[in-house]
């Protein structure tokens, strides 16, 4: 795996000597990795594997056993760690458009992240309630409001679930066009977009095994 | 600090915009004035000379608080929106001062309502609704920290009524221990019919409830998800 101080970069996600336990299962042992800006790096493995327990613990999210995850951020921009898992979802009783002025109000105007228009729900959603979408409407219109945030940490558990076929490809041009300044690591039980890049590590439960290297390594 | 706040304001308004549309808001205030104004119609319908200590705008002040007013808290944990939004769009002070605030400003407008409908209602004797409706704000502070202790252990789209009910265990078992009048002076609740004065030391148990539902924080975070 190649390193980002080899690489003249002086951020990234650094993973050393990991551990994961699952309950009394150990899902991961000594696992060290190190994945930098550029490319999108994809954790491809069946559902159950255990790769929303490692996503958590890469977001910072649980703590793992053993092991440190490291997330050093470029000068000058806080280490701030975006985090989608499926289970996630929006408030209830809101509309879309009040859920749009929310996020409008946390991002002042010039800390937003620039968001790729196929991405934005419909203006003709604005009065439907948020708990009346369909579940890709919803899970569109929340990670709208994630990526907005000019974060240099994106870490995705299945964010192409519940997604229609042109959603997921724009969902997926954008990642690659996003990881150029923003580390970005997806995990997927589906099939990685066929034109994307950057490295696959393959997850059967206990080990993760590079199925596809970083191009530029 | 800027941010924080901002946040949180955000997170105010958006609580207070579900509150707004949220099927209990309008029970809540519907059974305040039904109940009020049933009591009136019963005051006006009596011979004189009518009974005075009318509290029944408290009762149905104290009714309408058990089922409008919700932190969201657990709605949001049961929704998974609760981990969707602490650290990914907003800190978590920021979330937790959010929802205290739209708290608090649901029970300002709760207060002011009961002011007009018991004004409307009683002819025209602001003071008396002014009163009763102040009284019954500051009585129901005193159950905020249980309401938030409830949405922070529970899953529950009612937390009003369970908070109410741990109230009144935890106030049953207090005045069979320690008798109704200790309890009754402890809690503050010994106040003098439209007497202004008389409520200030419902109003300091008040701030300190409020106070304790904010110092809360820790506990509310080890349980919070995100």
């Amino acid at each position: 795996m190649p390193d980002i101080l080899s690489r003249e970069l002086t951020w990234g996600l650094e993973v050393r000597d990991l551990v994961i336990h699952k309950g009394r299962t150990t899902i991961l042992s000594d696992f060290t990795w190190t994945h930098y800006p550029g490319e999108v790096a994809w954790i491809v493995g069946e559902n159950g594997a255990g790769k929303s327990s490692l996503l958590r613990v890469l977001a910072g999210r649980e703590r793992a056993a053993t092991g440190t995850v490291t997330h050093t951020a470029p000068a000058g921009r806080s280490p701030a760690v975006l985090y989608y898992h499926p289970a996630m979802g929006l408030p209830d009783l809101t509309t879309v458009g009040a859920w749009q002025a929310f996020v409008d109000r946390i991002y002042p105007a010039e800390s937003r992240y620039p968001l790729d228009p196929g991405l934005v729900p419909d203006s003709a959603l604005a009065h439907k309630r948020v708990d009346r979408l369909s579940t890709g409407e919803a899970k569109r219109l929340a990670l709208q409001a994630l990526l907005q945030r000019a974060a240099p940490f994106l870490i995705l558990d299945e964010p192409f679930e519940h997604l229609s076929p042109p959603a997921k490809q724009r969902l997926a041009s954008y990642l690659s066009a996003r990881a150029r300044d923003t580390v970005i690591v997806v995990a997927t039980n589906q099939e990685v977009p066929a034109d994307s890049h950057g490295p696959i590590l393959s997850y059967d439960g206990s080990s993760l095994k590079p199925i596809r290297l970083p191009e530029e390594s | 600090m800027r941010n924080t706040l901002r946040q949180a304001a955000a997170v105010a308004r958006l609580e207070l915009f579900r509150t707004g549309r949220a099927p209990t808001t309008p029970v809540a205030a519907l059974a305040f004035a039904v109940i009020l104004a049933f009591g009136y119609w019963l005051y006006w319908r009596a011979l004189p000379p009518r009974p005075e200590d009318d509290r029944l705008l408290a009762h149905a002040f104290i009714l309408a608080a058990i089922i409008g007013l919700r932190f969201g808290i657990a709605s949001d944990r049961a929704l998974g929106a609760e981990s969707f939004l602490i650290r990914n769009l907003v800190g978590p002070a920021a979330y937790f001062a959010g929802k205290l605030a739209a708290l608090l400003t649901s029970l300002l407008a709760l207060t002011a309502f009961a002011v007009v409908t018991g004004t409307i209602l009683s002819a025209g004797d602001w003071n008396h609704a002014l009163w009763y409706s102040l009284a019954s704000a500051l009585a129901v502070c005193l159950f905020v920290p249980i309401l938030l202790l409830v949405e922070s252990a529970m899953d529950t789209r009612f937390p009003g009524a369970a908070a109410f009910v741990l109230f009144v265990v935890a106030a049953l078992a207090a005045s069979i221990t320690i008798g109704i009048e200790p309890l009754t002076s402890f809690l503050g609740l010994t106040m003098e019919r439209l007497d202004y004065k008389s409520l200030l030391p419902l109003a300091w148990r008040a701030a300190v409830a409020i106070a304790i539902t904010g110092a809360s924080y820790p506990l509310w975070r080890r349980r919070a998800s995100g």
